[in-house]
């Protein structure tokens, strides 16, 4: 039997920011997670609101919170919270070793995708960044061969398309691959860490030298490096290389540096890790939760572990994350077992078109102002569980382009709630 | 205007068997489709080449036709066919008096039974539920439809045979109580092209009453009838197992490469197009599934899919070769030289196309045998060319794709040798390799992301082409292989595809998978805002 303070549930971006709040907040936190989350394998970008009903925002995002409906996420959480979880954010990543930033004017930025689509982003590095290359006239997109998620061709035909390219020329090159022909396929995560090495930051360095004599940007997959991304990313600066790294599908490598900050600022903060850990139900008393039951799979098999703790924050990823779950009659959160709104029929869950809009997306706990399970009285389900996250209800991450951000404010947010409980 | 001897409607198993047989008859012919070949039920059935025991006791004729064809086929075809076996099981729910009566109707058809100790039966099916109470062996196995077409197609085109994909026809030419020809709308132009020929074969399926309907002719009674198959995550059987019941829904499975397929339904349709499988079917068939396979919920769903069968109503003046298959010759009824064919199963394509082609050669005055019965439709590769795949293609992947692409497999190791494109893996789960997609996509009836898919299965895996599609499409790009859409428009037609499968599913990690295909492709890649400004 285990006893903190503060338990968080999932190590994604909502978990890891309500631990470190709440673990800054002098409380003592434990984070049960069952695998490394989705945070490590995304692209990095922190976006905070993209688009509303398809309209695309190019200005700043805090225009357009009152055209979201007002049990919205970031409408629950207000507008101050969600300043302060942000600037909570880039200081623990930039403390960590990987700096982030909001645009000086404060709109969304560009940021452009590995097969050239471009999209707006509130929060990234510099080197994501592509609003600061929009005036180039000559643009580069480096590929590396073999290394099939990022093929350049196909990066330039669609970049064409765009009117911010309108004006440039764009070319596209191939570096050799470092590894020469490898008996799997390669991803940017393999790239990115033979960076991390003098020789593979060599071989980077001279390979673009090689190929970008003449253009005023070059666009590369996010391979500059995990732990000494910094470092490279600049010393290519140096070299007079204006770099700009494209975001990826899975691994995304500019998650795992986002993960790699998260994780450095919990151990200062001595926030406890128990992962391979499967939570499976609450025990309850009346409206308060007392504990966690969770299974640890190991080789004699499965365990149940309890662990207890005065407060409880649940980030467990929403239906990608496995916290709610389905079945063709109904939809539940999954470790208080909580009901949830769902249309009738399974059809009905979804849109005919695969990128229409759809319900289950929207699937999702009801919470109040402190991010406590609603009833439908409106009144906490349990007085000490906050709700963070994709577990949420009444968004749509991959349409309105505010994934990280409503994880990060709302876990930000939860903790504050759950510190300032009692 | 482009004139040939014989149109054949409808690029299925029966209309491609057709156009092989009246190809290596000599007799000059045309076949047309409305979609990519296979487009109807010859991709959308279990995938199973049927012993007959299934018909054992209430149609035996079937039986018997089932068991020859099946063995021949396992000869001429090959690299299409798995040769799995078969269980027939006996649930608790089970009546047992039906069971000596089939064991007598597969003695009387020709099909060799044989009783399994439940003890290696388990041994064999480990996933098998322990409640059952008798197991019998029968020579079942499984058949890729999609690869029977293409390479019925393929071997006739070797033949002079020519194939229109995407063409549907819209109208039928007479003359003088003559066929002249037909209209085809090309669906990728939008064109109408004539086409102008002596006879007609009607080989359209659940269609071949609509197309009786535009020449003019009283229509055949042909209803189609729908049935609702599932496709799982994992191949948990590794042999057929059908239920030792009268036939009814959902009592057989049959494993798929790296899948299993659960099916099937039967419920009227209203039209040969209604393909959506509906989420209470696929609750239905899960329910059904459980006797044999108690833990089938846990096995994530890849997706639903559903199929029209032609049904023929009893009456009705066919002349019938058999109680499975019905030609009728419409020279009978005023109309020279349009001849139908319908009803019948995938196992027996070649008889049907055999019996079908003797009626219009006989019109023709051509003698030729046929010889179908006895030539592979594709030539064995060698064990030079063997020999020196395996230097090229990835670990036990070069049985796989040779089987895949037939007879031109000589020609994508050639690639393979001068491009260096050595173990060059696009789709993992189905290992298939870039070469392989370059020389399917150069083919002319390869217009879209899904035509390649068909015939090389990629995108049919774990994944569900979440990153393989992007894959293929980019290295297309790189090769400068033009697709008929742009490469964001290409990706959307294809997961498009996958998505209507999946969303009568829609719970338990299929919605999870799709969650994660939102993320990649709408929030990181962002296809839904910008990938179409232009």
């Amino acid at each position: 039997m285990r006893h903190s303070d503060i338990i968080v549930v999932g190590a994604g971006m909502a978990g890891l920011m309500a631990a470190i709040t709440a673990a800054k907040a002098g409380k003592s936190v434990s984070v049960l997670s069952e695998g490394a989350g989705v945070l490590s394998i995304g692209s990095g970008a922190v976006d905070f609101l993209g688009y509303v009903d398809g309209k695309k925002i190019m200005d700043s995002p805090y225009n357009h919170l009152e055209e979201l409906p007002k049990n919205h996420p970031y409408n629950i959480a207000g507008e101050s919270n969600i300043k302060d979880a942000f600037a909570s954010l880039i200081e623990i990543s930039g403390n960590n070793g990987y700096k982030i930033k909001i645009s000086d004017d404060g709109c969304n930025q560009t940021a452009i995708s590995i097969v050239g689509t471009t999209k707006p982003t509130y929060i990234c590095s510099d080197s994501n960044n592509a609003s600061r290359i929009l005036k180039a006239k000559k643009i580069l997109f480096a590929g590396v061969e073999y290394l099939k998620d990022a093929q350049v061709a196909l990066a330039v035909k669609q970049a064409k398309h765009y009117k911010i390219f309108a004006e440039a020329e764009l070319n596209y090159a191939m570096l050799p691959s470092p590894f020469g022909k490898t008996h799997r396929v390669l991803n940017c995560l393999d790239i990115a860490r033979y960076v991390d090495k003098e020789e593979g930051f060599n071989w980077l360095k001279s390979e673009l030298l090689k190929c970008s004599a003449g253009y005023d940007a070059v666009i590369i997959p996010p391979i500059c490096g995990t732990v000494n991304y910094i470092k490279n990313y600049e010393a290519l600066k140096n070299e007079g290389l204006s770099i700009v790294e494209s975001l990826s599908i899975p691994p995304g490598v500019g998650g795992y540096r986002l993960r790699d900050a998260f994780m450095n600022e919990a151990k200062k903060l001595n926030v406890k890790f128990i992962e391979n850990c499967n939570v499976q139900r609450a025990v309850t008393e009346d409206n308060k939760c007392m504990g966690l039951v969770a299974v640890h799979n190991n080789i004699a098999g499965a365990i149940e572990t309890e662990y207890y703790a005065e407060q409880f924050i649940i980030a467990t990823g929403g239906v990608i994350g496995g916290g709610i779950v389905s079945t063709p009659d109904k939809v539940y959160e999954k470790i208080f077992n909580i009901q949830l709104e769902s249309p009738e029929t399974v059809e009905e869950r979804s849109d005919k078109n695969v990128f229409g809009s759809h319900k289950f997306t929207k699937f999702g706990v009801n919470v109040n102002e402190k991010f406590q399970a609603i009833g439908s009285n409106g009144s906490p389900v349990y007085e000490n569980v906050y709700f963070a996250g994709n577990t949420l209800g009444n968004y749509d991450f991959p349409t309105e382009k505010s994934g990280y951000g409503v994880a990060c404010v709302t876990g930000y947010t939860a903790a504050l709630s759950a510190v300032k409980s009692k | 205007m482009i004139n040939t001897t014989v149109i054949i409607i409808g690029g299925g198993a029966t209309g491609s068997g057709v156009l092989r047989d009246l190809s290596m008859r000599g007799i000059p012919a045309i076949m047309l489709e409305q979609g990519g070949l296979a487009y109807g039920t010859s991709s959308r059935f279990h995938g199973l080449l049927h012993s007959g025991a299934r018909y054992a006791v209430n149609d035996n004729e079937s039986a018997k036709e089932c068991i020859e064809e099946n063995m021949i086929l396992r000869k001429i075809g090959k690299q299409c066919v798995e040769l799995t076996e078969g269980f027939f099981v006996q649930t608790k729910q089970d009546d047992p008096e039906f069971i000596p009566k089939w064991l007598e109707g597969c003695k009387t058809a020709g099909i060799k039974t044989e009783e399994v100790s439940l003890e290696d039966a388990f041994k064999l099916e480990p996933n098998l539920s322990r409640d059952i109470l008798k197991v019998y062996r029968v020579p079942d196995s499984c058949i890729d439809g999609f690869r029977l077409v293409w390479q019925n197609a393929m071997s006739a085109r070797k033949y002079g045979g020519e194939l229109y994909t995407y063409h549907k026809v819209i109208e039928i030419i007479t003359e003088g109580g003559k066929v002249k020809g037909v209209k085809a709308l090309n669906k990728i132009n939008n064109e109408i092209a004539e086409f102008g020929c002596d006879y007609i074969i009607n080989a359209s399926g659940s269609w071949a009453g609509e197309m009786v309907a535009l020449s003019g002719l009283a229509p055949l009674p042909i209803s189609p009838d729908r049935g609702t198959l599932l496709v799982f995550n994992h191949r948990f059987t590794s042999r057929v197992i059908n239920r030792l019941h009268k036939s009814s829904d959902g009592d057989i499975f049959v494993p798929h490469g790296s899948v299993t397929i659960l099916g099937t339904t039967s419920a009227e349709a209203e039209t040969p197009d209604d393909k959506t499988p509906t989420s209470q079917e696929i609750v239905k068939l899960l329910d059904i599934g459980r006797a044999v396979f108690p833990y089938v919920d846990d096995y994530r769903i890849l997706r639903a899919f559903a199929g029209t069968r032609p049904l023929y109503g009893a009456k009705g003046a066919g002349r019938s070769a058999s109680r499975n298959f019905n030609i009728v010759n419409h020279t009978d009824e005023g109309l020279y030289g349009f001849v139908s064919i319908f009803g019948g199963k995938l196992t027996t394509y070649r008889l049907m196309a055999e019996k079908v082609t003797d009626v219009v050669a006989n019109l023709a005055g051509v003698s030729t045998k046929c010889r179908t019965a006895d030539e592979p439709i594709i030539p064995d590769i060698t064990e030079k060319t063997i020999t020196k795949a395996k230097k090229y293609f990835p670990q036990g992947a070069v049985k796989i794709v040779a089987d895949r692409i037939g007879a031109d497999f000589d020609k994508v190791l050639d690639n393979m040798e001068k491009t260096q494109e050595k173990n060059e893996i696009v789709c993992e789960c189905e290992m298939v390799t870039l070469s392989e997609i370059k020389y399917v996509a150069g083919d002319d009836a390869s217009y879209f992301l899904n035509d390649i898919r068909l015939r090389t299965r990629l995108g049919m895996g774990t994944c569900q082409g979440t990153f393989c599609s992007l894959r293929a499409i980019s290295a297309l790009e790189n090769e400068n292989i033009e697709m008929k859409l742009k490469p964001t428009d290409n990706i959307k037609n294809f997961l498009q595809e996958r998505w209507n499968g999946l969303r009568p599913a829609l719970w338990g990690g299929q919605l999870r998978e799709a969650e994660l295909t939102r993320a990649i492709y709408l929030s990181t890649l962002n296809f839904d805002g910008e990938g179409y400004e232009a």
